[in-house]
């Protein structure tokens, strides 16, 4: 399967990578083409940092403590950067608004680009000032679609905005091929699983009925680990938490529990699939390892080695 | 107008806060002259959250919950809300609308305004959005308004000046227009874009048609190293080949000798971009400081006026009127304790207001258990603490006097644990007599409005009697200090100078026939209590206390136990 521009358009994109050199950053300039490609102009901010793009803005040279990605802007398109940053972004920034409070890097500001050059998306430290960028850009500033270049434990706020959708960038070579599939397989459960909505925490037990789960529900507050699952009752028969990003069970874990009993959420969040990038790996090995029909068809094949041939 | 001039509030590192996103603590207090316990035990709190200021100033006044001490400054601050009701009245529908829309944009003024450092691109941002809707909102102003709030607007220069960095009234950036040598290197730079964009394209329909690489916007493509291997001719000098994996590699397009010069070339222009755009924010930071004082003139002017309009809105919206000093008196006429009107219209319950008429310094506040004395010592606190804010009040007329301070001395209010005071040590006696010093020394220094809930309620009622006495007559005889205070001790008469008022508690024969009727559940039972109840303050003359007890009929209704009912009707008549 192909990323499209359509899986994109009009929504808030959030771009994770399973770690280093999953391939993020060059993902989200993959997406930022499709969308240039449809006449968009996007909108694009950073949350949380790790180290490929740390990498990513080093590599920049001038930006020697670079903290954020650096990405290639066009005239129009909005991002979110710091006001050091601002300064020596070579896409003449226009600033349209400031975010509050100031940290190490200065004043976070959502900018325009008048012209193209790079420019370096610096993340605010809270979920909550990422949902008012987010909310500043789609809302009064008007940009149709926002990719968020984003670690991974970060998602919930992002993700809570209405048609959101999140890619996992991930890399996989032999060495890392049985744990890299085994993890899919696991997000690919987390992310399928029922959603009760609105209402679930207040009561657990009619959320879980209308959707066809059965009574004897519990809301879990927080991070559903192997010792919080201890501490609730055998007689409990479905758990909920907020969105599968609580959920803390390893693999063997999370089957044996799905097993037994059913997992809901309050919230679902959209998955858009796995960008896969394959080193030393054959794309036939790759899915011969995956065997799971719901696994495969939420992979997408490294943009960067489809269609490369007129 | 009248015009007194508010005490200096300190400014706040949050300046970049133009967005409605604040954060600051929501426990700081700023020139009270009222305690945490009478703010809490008033419900002031409840109606404070009502009031919607938009502007940053006008928040930050809502945030310090001042409650002033002076009457020139509370007089100025009616003439304001007056004032405010009057252009509210002016102004309708969408000029409101458009009014209210331009405050909420204004943003904090930058900090550094202050500090006379050079201003950042990020501060004439700010201070452009400021002036824009600033002076958008004293447009929408009539003249009688903004002399009323001294809203005046002489920086149309400075606001033109900045209006030439932007592409929308609003956004700012360093644009050509602030020096020509600027416009020059930028025209340069968009040269070689245009040049180095059109080198890419070229390069890229290149790879297609002669090598069928289909690059597309990427800047490489990952390839099986067998096609990297089949590349060859002329053509294979326009892609570099960098390796992937064991059978892939990456290609990217090579840059011709033209693009590099050109790019070089860019990267050159783009330093000397940065040095001429520095020069321009300078010379914009000079032009800025130079009108600061006026800046931060308008900002005080404007947050007066937003906090003003709030309160002009929430008399609107709740029929407050405005409260009048007089010396002497307390006069409260249909008083509302606001959470309580709704909470008993919510639960389908009449409520009654409060008349109070007060010439004496103190008063004793007798009457049942629930008939309704800690609900008519709130109100009137309630009355006091929004009056000294600042506030129109929910009351047909409120007299009052300024006090210095004031004070509540009593229980906390259900669920509300008096702060600080886990583990202190104190018996529960020696925390009413610690807050009745506290209340006493407020007196004494200077006068207080002192409300006390239930004195002597910790110890027996013989002492709490002598105490409660003692207390409300040493408040009686304080200069400038008014003291409520209610209780069920009758036993010790204090001066005449202690008014005696009782709540008129049930209505006795009521209460039988509804007792006689068969047990009442639950929130019918209350609801049954509510409607028996008078809840009106009336003078006290011992007759009507004498006729009976309405803590008994109350016990009653509530259901105790018919043998213990009539053991304690027997004991309480003996003792009678």
């Amino acid at each position: 399967m192909r990323l499209e521009a359509s899986a994109l358009s009009g929504k808030v994109v959030f771009i994770s990578g399973d770690g280093r050199g999953s391939g993020k950053t060059a993902l989200l300039a993959y997406a930022m083409g499709l969308l240039r490609a449809e006449g968009e102009r996007p909108a694009y901010l950073g949350v949380g940092l790790d180290g490929e793009s740390e990498r990513a803005a080093a590599v920049a040279g001038q930006f020697a403590q670079g903290r954020g990605s650096l990405v290639p802007c066009l005239p129009g398109e909005l991002f979110l950067s710091s006001e050091r940053y601002l300064r020596s972004s070579g896409c003449e920034p226009e600033i349209v608004a400031l975010l509050p409070g100031s940290g190490a890097l200065g004043r976070l500001a959502i900018a325009r680009a008048r012209r193209p050059g790079l420019a370096v998306l610096v993340g605010p430290d809270s979920n909550e000032l990422a949902a008012l960028a987010i909310g500043l850009m789609r809302g009064e500033l008007g940009a149709r679609t926002v990719l968020v270049d984003g670690a991974f434990n970060r998602i919930t706020q992002v993700a809570s905005f209405p048609g959101s959708v999140f890619f996992v960038a991930t890399c996989v070579s032999p060495a890392d091929l049985a744990g890299k599939v085994k993890a899919m397989r696991r997000l690919a459960l987390l992310a399928d699983l029922p959603e009760l909505g609105a209402g679930a925490k207040e009561d657990p037990d009619r959320s879980a009925v209308e959707a066809g789960l059965g009574t004897r529900a519990a809301w879990i507050e927080g991070a559903l680990t192997a010792s919080t699952l201890d501490r609730v009752g055998v007689e409990t028969r479905t758990i909920v938490v907020e969105d599968f990003t609580k959920v803390f069970l390893e693999e063997p874990a999370l089957s044996c529990l799905l097993r037994d009993r059913s997992l809901a959420v309050e919230r679902r969040i959209g998955f858009g699939g796995f960008v896969a990038r394959l080193r030393d790996l054959t794309w036939e090995a790759f899915f011969e390892a995956i065997r799971d029909e719901r696994v495969e068809s939420l992979v997408l094949r490294n943009p960067y080695e489809e269609g490369v041939f007129a | 107008m009248r015009r007194a001039s508010l005490p200096e509030r300190p400014r706040y590192a949050e300046s970049a806060c133009p967005d409605g996103l604040e954060r600051r603590s929501s426990t700081r207090r700023f020139a009270s002259a009222c305690s945490a316990e009478a703010w809490d035990f008033s419900r002031a709190e409840e109606v404070w959250t009502r009031l919607a200021p938009l502007t940053p100033r006008g928040r930050d006044r809502k945030e310090d919950r001042a409650v002033y001490g002076e009457e020139p400054i509370l007089e100025s601050l009616y003439d304001q809300v007056e004032a405010a009701i009057e252009i509210l009245e002016r102004l309708e529908g969408p000029a409101l609308d458009r009014l209210r829309h331009r405050l909420s944009r204004v943003p904090r003024l930058p900090e550094a305004l202050d500090a006379g450092s050079s201003l950042e691109a990020a501060d004439l941002f700010l201070v452009k959005k400021f002036l824009v809707n600033y002076a958008a909102a004293v447009g929408l102003l009539d003249a009688r308004a903004r002399a009323a709030f001294s809203l005046g607007f002489e920086s149309g220069e400075l606001r033109a000046l900045l209006a030439r960095g932007g592409s929308d009234e609003e956004s700012f950036f360093v644009s050509d227009a602030y020096d020509p040598a600027l416009a020059a290197v930028r025209a340069r730079a968009r040269e070689l874009d245009a040049s180095l964009a059109r080198m890419r394209g070229d390069a890229e329909s290149s790879a297609e048609r002669e090598l069928g690489l289909a690059f597309r916007g990427r800047s490489f493509i990952v390839v099986p190293v067998g096609e990297a291997a089949r590349l060859d001719g002329p053509a294979r000098a326009a892609v570099a080949v960098e390796p992937y994996d064991s059978s892939r590699c990456v290609l990217r397009l090579s840059l011709a000798p033209e693009a590099v010069r050109a790019e070089a070339e860019r990267e050159g222009l783009l330093d000397e971009e940065r040095a001429l755009e520095a020069a321009v924010v300078e010379r914009l930071s000079d032009d800025v400081a130079s009108e600061a004082a006026r800046l931060r003139s308008y900002e005080d002017a404007l947050g007066d006026f937003d906090f003003a309009l709030a309160r002009a809105l929430l008399a609107r919206d709740l029929g407050l009127t405005r409260p009048a000093f007089r010396p002497g008196s307390l006069v409260v006429r249909k008083g509302r304790l606001l959470p309580c009107e709704d909470e008993r219209k919510g639960d389908g319950l009449g409520y009654r207001p409060l008349d109070l008429e007060l010439g004496e310094r103190a008063a004793m506040v007798f009457g049942p258990n629930m008939g309704g004395k800690t609900v008519a010592l709130q109100t009137a606190l309630s009355l006091q603490v929004l009056a000294q804010a600042g506030l129109f009040v929910p009351a047909e007329r409120f007299e009052s006097e300024v006090h210095a301070r004031i004070v509540y001395a009593g229980a906390p209010r259900p669920g509300k644990a008096e702060p600080g005071r886990e583990g202190d040590g104190l018996s529960g006696f020696g925390r009413e007599v610690e807050a009745l010093q506290s209340a006493w020394e407020a007196a004494r220094a200077a006068g207080a409005f002192v409300v006390l809930d239930e004195l002597g309620r910790t110890t027996s009622s013989r002492e709490a009697a002598a105490l409660v006495a003692a207390a409300a007559e040493r408040f009686a005889a304080a200069t400038g200090t008014r003291c409520l205070l209610a209780t069920h001790f009758r036993g010790a008469c204090p001066s005449e100078a202690v008014a005696r008022l009782r709540m008129a508690g049930l209505d006795r024969e009521a209460a039988r026939a509804a007792a006689a009727g068969g047990r009442l559940g639950g929130k019918d039972r209350l609801r049954a209590i509510a409607q028996l109840m008078r809840y009106e303050i009336v003078r006290d003359d011992g007759i009507e206390a004498a006729k009976g007890s309405d803590a008994l009929e109350v016990a009653a209704l509530l259901g105790l136990d018919e043998d213990i009912m009539k053991a304690a009707q027997a004991h309480y008549d003996r003792e009678s």
